[in-house]
């Protein structure tokens, strides 16, 4: 396995990373930060963003997911509105809802983390097929999403969706169902290798009595195993909230959640224990909070290293969402939901209990060419608005608000916006070249540039 | 304005001779032999009335949604052009439009190229040299506003100065205004003005056939030469291959088999104080219907649709002759190999609920052609249905049985059947059980379920009425026997009120056909009850809007609440399709609601 960033000392990389002569904080690492954090940022959102400086721009996203935010918390009663609405249907009528909640989100680093947290506890509505039990654990993992550790692997314990997925509806002292303990040792909380099947036994005696009626969680005392458990070394009467408070007291968890979330935000490549080791400290003497642990990345020298920049490839969602939120855009997310389908990417349908493996599995022969087929459909589709107008209405008018009219700069802030690495000097000249043909229509120019550049592989980096 | 740059202008000197034999050709004799598909006006100022002078276009134009797009930007770039274009014209803008299309707008597609032309007719040279001028105008001043090269280019034919672009070409000649994208199918346009021709449309025998059954009251006309269509290939899998939708099939097996043979097709717009209607005629022959679709128009060729129920509150009725077990017994030469494994798998399943006994030639067989369904909107006035995020109408299907006394048994069975999956299924799912209830009287049998909301206790109801279950809750799904009457509907009271309705006998029917043969199949939609149903529903239609079209909610709420307040402007739809000894007529009348 090769492990990244053996130069980086730990000590170094989770430094605070402050912009220097040399290594400024400009519209290109901003973009970065929203791409990773947020989905994608407009022009506009990227001037302010380089005008607040680095660490401001991420209080800002984390301050955006603050549950007294007035602009948040009115889309919040909207999205629940709709929701309820759709509960009552088939579970494939929920994507549409998530996707139009990433697009227009103004809290968008939790619905990063929202999706994160759905591909840790993945759960699939193909097979929980209850549109209201989906939308439940959708808001728990929202709410708990940069909040305290254990309380959200506890609320998951307890999610209807989960249990129903795990088939751990029934949940007998007699007969214990041994999935939820495992998947919480091995996908939840601490990894393979890092527990024994004794203490799965003894978790899943735990879980028992934990049942579902009427779609709700309901704890069954004749059910439940009130004989006294060992698991991890400790004895007593346990319930399922101990087996999680003992799970995550083991040294292996918060590793393992911090090796999740480098992943998550800093690159796909394994990270080395010891880059590890000091956030698993801090995560632990933060008592598991997320949120601290999210901002310490966030601004860390790591994050804007060049390990970090560009060494993602982007979900299909994130390719979407993140175009989209970068030009402004609206779309129809019931025909948004259809074309990532066969990209290999289902909100509410994760593939199997481990979610999606990500990186570089995100990308095949048929998948890239159905990422750049979607990039043209967004682009081309008449029903998709970029700021109420075309894509070339909406290029035409940025141009007309910018100083710069000239192709190579047209070339140059497209990139900047859009690309989390720079073209190679072949590439650019053919697209500067590109923008020339279409000189006397910038607008036009710009479209066609953004067509190829979606075909480009740089353009399927984060 | 960008529009404008696809036209291409010509213009015929004053001097040219013009034939006498043609001094003043209709739009068929300028037209080739080739055209597939014609359709005119017999005049701009008579279009222009039908909607401008409608009583409803106040009311359109009272809508907030009308008021909003009059502040937008589009009303005020359409507003700049028509100013531009009056004072080009010194003329208001709707007298010169009745001018310019005073002798008629006609509309073509060529076959042999593929392309469409519109003519207008003009009774006014002069002005329609002016609108030439003006839209050209207008074009390059379009062209120079975006930094556009120019437009179009001016070229020259047989004398006559032209313009050209990309997608269109635009000429004037004489009266007569030509607009195709096509450079042959324009010339060929301009020889026939200057030259005649004895091989135009108008010289066609089948295209005279069409035009001298044109009615007189018809603002619109239009013909399409089914024969030319069909023998180029095109619509070949639609009309002559197997289905692979049975749905659309029941609807619509007769009417695409008569497609497949009838040499063309006529359509009349008409219209009056209070409707609109259009009606499509074909030619018809009761031999050209095979025996496999011998289900759609009966075996005596002229089976009826039943009467309508005419309930109150109905939203939606549509009645039709159908023999459903014909066209299932059928199904190896009406649908492909996919449809046909999933109906035998259905006759297997459904055999076994009904006891073992076929289902397509027994359960299905024993039911006349008689078809009927109607959606009606229902009152939801129980605490936890009204809590529900969706409300549905009640929805009931009518048919007769051929023997009353021999099916009913079995049907009642079947039903008492499907209630225990239902339950089975139901309880697996938290759900309380349907329970049966089975009344007679009056020589009538009722069969039906309900949910027992009081089974649930304490927040139960509440949380049963936010989850998908909370629809469910709203039906009682019944069976119900009068005669030799059956009905399915999703609620009891539904099937109670069908019953009494068809005891006392046949309803009055509005037929909208202009031919005097045999109603087939009818379909009548009224406009208030759809509008409160929808209103009842306006929650998850706002969501469903936002989700399909990316609108944010404001967005949402005023297409959601504009299209609720259009339906406030109609009373009814009617749809019928009509067939006598040589003519099958589809047609279709929209009714404004009264004052």
């Amino acid at each position: 396995m090769s492990v990244i960033a053996e130069t980086l000392s730990p000590a170094h990389a989770w430094q605070t990373w402050r912009p220097s002569a040399g290594d400024q904080w400009d519209h290109r690492k901003a973009a970065h930060l929203y791409r990773r954090a947020g989905f994608g940022a407009s022009r506009k959102q990227l001037d302010e963003a380089v005008a607040l400086g680095p660490q401001q721009c991420v209080e800002r996203l984390l301050d955006a997911c603050e549950p007294g935010q007035p602009d948040t918390a009115a889309f919040d009663a909207e999205m629940t509105k709709m929701a309820a609405s759709l509960a009552a249907g088939d579970p494939a009528g929920l994507e549409p809802w998530w996707l139009y909640r990433m697009l227009f989100t103004p809290a968008p680093l939790r619905e990063c983390m929202t999706l994160f947290w759905h591909g840790h506890f993945a759960s699939s509505a193909a097979t929980v097929d209850s549109a209201a039990m989906m939308v439940t654990q959708n808001q728990t993992l929202r709410e708990h999403a940069l909040g305290k550790f254990e309380t959200l692997v506890q609320a998951v314990s307890r999610d209807p969706a989960m249990l129903t997925y795990l088939n751990s509806t029934t949940n007998a002292r007699l007969h214990p169902n041994e999935n939820y303990a495992r998947e919480v040792m091995e996908l939840f909380c601490l990894g393979i290798g890092n527990y024994t099947e004794r203490d799965i036994q003894e978790a899943a005696r735990c879980f028992t009595g934990w049942e579902i009626r009427r779609g709700k969680f309901s704890f069954n005392k004749h059910q439940h195993d009130f004989n006294t458990k060992t698991i991890f070394g400790q004895t007593g009467n346990f319930d399922g909230d101990d087996a999680v408070r003992i799970i995550l007291q083991q040294q292996a968890a918060p590793r393992f959640i911090v090796r999740k979330l480098i992943n998550h935000f800093v690159c796909d490549q394994p990270v080395s224990d010891e880059l590890i080791e000091p956030l698993a400290v801090e995560l632990r003497d933060n008592d598991f909070h997320i949120q601290p642990l999210v901002r310490r990345i966030l601004t860390s020298r790591f994050f804007y290293s060049s390990e970090s920049i560009g060494q993602k490839i982007r979900s299909p969602v994130e390719l979407a969402i993140g175009l989209l939120r970068s030009l402004e855009g609206t779309v129809g997310t019931i025909a948004l939901a259809q074309h990532l389908r066969p990209l290999g990417q289902r909100v509410f349908f994760p593939p199997n209990v481990k979610g999606w493996d990500g990186g570089t599995t995100w990308i095949n022969a048929t998948t890239l060419i159905g990422r750049v087929n979607l990039v043209t459909k967004l682009m081309q589709n008449q029903s998709v608005q970029y700021a109420g107008s075309s894509i070339t209405e909406y290029f035409d008018r940025q141009l007309a608000e910018s100083d710069e009219h000239r192709p190579a700069a047209l070339v140059e802030s497209l990139v900047e916006l859009l690309l989390a690495v720079p073209l190679t000097d072949t590439a650019q000249r053919e697209l500067i070249a590109l923008a020339k043909h279409n000189r006397q229509d910038l607008g036009q120019a710009a479209s066609e540039v953004l067509l190829t550049l979606a075909a480009l592989p740089e353009f399927q980096l984060s | 304005m960008r529009q404008l740059v696809a036209f291409f202008s010509l213009s015929l000197p004053l001097l040219l001779p013009t034939p006498e034999s043609i001094a003043e050709p209709t739009a068929a004799q300028l037209l080739p032999s080739s055209v597939v598909l014609y359709a005119d006006t017999t005049s701009s100022a008579d279009l222009l009335s039908v909607v401008l002078d409608h009583p409803l276009r106040e009311k359109l134009e009272s809508l907030p949604q009308y008021q909003q797009w009059r502040k937008g930007e589009d009303y005020r770039k359409l507003s700049m052009v028509v100013k531009l274009m009056e004072a080009q014209l010194k003329t208001p803008w709707r007298p010169a439009l009745e001018e310019l299309g005073a002798g008629g707008i006609h509309f073509a597609l060529d076959g042999a190229s593929q392309s469409p032309v519109v003519l207008v007719k003009s009774d006014d040279e002069v002005l329609l040299e002016k609108a030439k001028n003006a839209i050209v105008n207008l074009a390059l001043m379009g062209a120079a506003g975006n930094r556009k090269t120019k437009p179009f280019k001016s070229v020259d034919y047989r004398g006559v100065e032209a313009y050209r672009s990309q997608k269109a070409h635009f000429a004037i000649v004489d009266k007569w205004l030509i607009l195709t994208n096509s450079d042959e199918v324009g010339k060929n346009i301009i020889d026939r003005m200057l030259d005649g021709s004895e091989d135009s449309l108008a010289d066609d025998k089948q295209f005279q056939t069409a035009l001298a059954n044109r009615p007189t009251n018809a603002r619109a006309w239009a013909y399409v030469d089914l024969n030319t269509i069909r023998t180029a290939g095109v619509a070949e899998r639609l009309l002559g291959g197997k289905s692979q939708n049975p749905g659309a099939e029941l609807i619509l097996g007769g009417v695409l088999e008569t497609l497949h043979q009838t040499p063309f097709a006529t359509a009349n717009l008409t219209a009056a104080e209070d409707s609109v209607a259009l009606a499509v005629n074909v030619p018809h022959d009761a031999n050209w219907i095979p025996e496999k679709r011998e289900f759609f128009f009966g075996p005596e060729h002229g089976s009826p649709a039943p009467p309508p129920i005419a309930l109150p509150e109905t939203v939606l009725e549509a009645r039709a002759y159908r023999g459903v077990s014909g066209m299932w017994l059928h199904g190896p030469d009406l649908f492909n190999d996919e449809v046909n494994a999933q109906l035998a798998k259905a006759n297997s399943n459904l055999s076994t609920l009904f006891g073992g006994k076929p289902f397509a030639e027994e359960i299905l067989g024993a039911l006349d052609g008689e078809l009927r369904l109607v959606v009606v909107r229902e009152e939801h006035n129980d605490g936890m249905i009204a809590d529900s995020a969706v409300k549905l109408p009640g929805i009931a299907a009518i048919a007769r049985l051929k023997d009353p006394a021999s099916t009913q048994r079995s049907l009642r069975i079947a039903f008492q059947t499907a209630v225990g999956f239902a339950n089975l299924i139901g309880a697996q799912q938290g759900r309380p059980p349907l329970e049966l209830e089975t009344q007679r009287s009056d020589g009538r049998v009722l069969l039906s379920a309900a949910y027992s909301p009081e089974d649930l206790v304490g927040d139960e109801q509440m949380e049963m009425a936010a989850s998908g279950a909370g629809v469910l809750l709203q039906l009682s799904p019944t069976v119900g026997f009068a005669e030799d009457s059956i009905v399915l509907a999703s609620t009891r009271s539904l099937a109670i009120q069908v019953l009494n309705q068809v005891a006392a006998g046949p309803q009055e029917s509005k037929i909208a056909s202009t031919i005097s043969g045999v109603t087939n199949s009818a379909l009548q939609i009224h406009a208030e009850p759809l509008r409160q149903t929808l209103a009842e529903n306006r929650e998850r239609l706002i969501t469903n809007n936002m989700l399909e079209k990316g609108h944010d909610r404001a967005a949402a709420v005023g297409e959601i609440d504009g299209l609720l307040t259009i339906l406030e402007f109609f009373e009814r739809g009617d749809a019928n399709l009509t067939v006598d000894d040589d003519q099958l007529e589809l047609s279709v009348r929209l009714t404004a609601a009264k004052e």
